[in-house]
């Protein structure tokens, strides 16, 4: 799947993440991560942007993500979101049926 | 712990314009010519930071010194950014100072380039960040699509606003003194033709030329990111500061991805603002083993061919002089329906581009 536009979800305050997604400039999925908590928990954070990424089968887009130490539930509810955006589908989320595992 | 905040659009008519002066003094930024608007942005109702914006670039960024270490900058410059993506644009740009960098960076700003001025007594620097991590780097792959095998190539930076008879000599005299030319076209819409209008009358107007390639100057080539005040009708302190940042990016990057050696610019006789940027190319350029090359302009007997004065001629509907002062490509134009738009922005513009 391609995204339709370029969005954003979350802040940058403390306790959240702010998550751009844009089109790449090339057919592959990039992630960028900015955290505090980076040399301990990077790996784990870009592992959960690039698994909501796959539930969306999104292809060739740009993700710049900075976190100020958000926990998984609100990096995979911001990253959903900012897909959401991308993909103009807002506003006909069938919320009963978003299930996180 | 709850903050009460709230960002507002602030004029020199505002009560709180003295307290934004002041925060911008105390931590010795200046407030900059080219803006849009100036935020404040208030905590539990105390004035706590100012940002400026120009279009997609932030600037004049000061934060009250006691809430450093809050991330207070991370929650004024969010909702910043919320306003400028909601205005359509892709990437956002911003000015700060080396000491900020660190800053900036942990909210997600990448560095594209920066510039140190020293006098004898003071340095002065600036660095000038992106948001997008890839933006750059998405220009300089446009630009490879455009790489040609000769060695000797050569550039220009047009707005071309229109293109006369003396952008197109200026062209000429360039293509032949290079293997090959390439034609930036200054992307920023500060100018009373459209850059749509002004690209494709370049491209018509070198149509027969096989050696040149019309490119979009992009974000990074006299664009408001790089070169706000070249927009602005007199040369302010900050002029210098952004030409040199400009011709940095250019000889950093531009210039080694397509293989440039020489930079062509026509002789400037009547904005302040080009002849001081000239007047920056021809003492930097060299430094990065460019070489300037200074193309004088073509006269006619009504003074060298300029477009303000073809401009002006569109406004008269002098079409005996224009045909003199155009190429064909550019007086069709002039003369078809299309122009009419931009006659009615030329009545009620005193745009200097």
């Amino acid at each position: 799947m391609k995204i339709i536009k370029p969005s954003i979800a979350g802040t940058l305050d403390s306790c959240d993440i702010q998550i751009r997604i844009e089109e790449s400039v090339d057919q592959t999925n990039t992630i960028y991560l900015k955290s505090p908590v980076e040399k301990q928990f990077g790996e784990h954070i870009r592992s959960l942007i690039q698994n909501m990424l796959d539930k969306y089968a999104l292809e060739g887009v740009l993700v710049h993500a900075v976190d100020k130490g958000a926990l998984d539930c609100t990096i995979k509810a911001r990253t959903e979101s900012a897909i959401m955006r991308a993909m103009a589908n807002e506003n006909s989320v069938d919320w009963s049926v978003i299930a996180h595992g | 712990m709850c903050i009460q905040s709230e960002l507002k659009i602030l004029s020199p008519d505002s009560k709180e314009w003295e307290d934004i002066l002041d925060l911008l003094e105390k931590s010795n930024i200046r407030l900059d010519d080219a803006i849009d608007c100036t935020f404040g942005y208030f905590e539990d109702d105390k004035l706590i930071g100012t940002a400026s914006v120009q279009e997609n670039v932030i600037k004049s960024i000061a934060l009250d010194s006691n809430v450093r270490g809050t991330n207070a900058l991370g929650r004024m410059l969010s909702d910043i950014m919320y306003d400028v993506y909601e205005r359509g644009f892709k990437n956002i740009f911003l000015f700060t100072k080396p000491d900020a960098v660190n800053s900036f960076s942990n909210l997600g700003f990448y560095e594209v380039d920066r510039i140190e001025i020293k006098s004898d007594t003071t340095s002065e620097a600036v660095v000038l960040m992106e948001k997008n991590p890839e933006g750059l780097k998405s220009y300089l792959k446009l630009l490879k699509n455009f790489k040609v095998t000769t060695e000797n190539n050569g550039a220009i930076i047009m707005n071309a606003n229109p293109f006369t008879l003396g952008h197109q000599f200026l062209i000429e005299t360039a293509a032949n003194a290079c293997d090959f030319l390439y034609i930036f076209v200054v992307r920023a819409e500060h100018s009373t033709f459209p850059y749509d209008v002004r690209y494709d009358l370049i491209a018509q107007g070198t149509a027969h030329l096989n050696n040149v390639y019309v490119i979009s100057g992009g974000d990074y080539i006299i664009s408001n990111a790089t070169f706000p005040n070249y927009f602005l009708k007199s040369k302010s302190s900050a002029t210098e500061f952004q030409a040199a940042l400009d011709v940095k990016i250019f000889a950093d990057y531009i210039v080694d991805t397509l293989g440039i050696k020489r930079r062509f610019v026509g002789t400037e006789p009547y904005c302040e603002t080009t002849n001081s940027y000239n007047d920056k190319l021809k003492e930097l350029l060299p430094q990065y083993g460019i070489e300037l090359i200074e193309i004088q302009r073509i006269e006619t007997l009504q003074g060298a061919i300029s477009a303000s004065l073809v401009r002006a001629l569109i406004l008269d509907q002098n079409y005996e002089l224009l045909e003199k002062l155009v190429p064909k490509s550019t007086l069709d134009f002039i003369k078809s329906p299309k122009i009419k738009a931009i006659r009615e922005k030329l009545i009620d513009s005193d745009s200097r581009h």
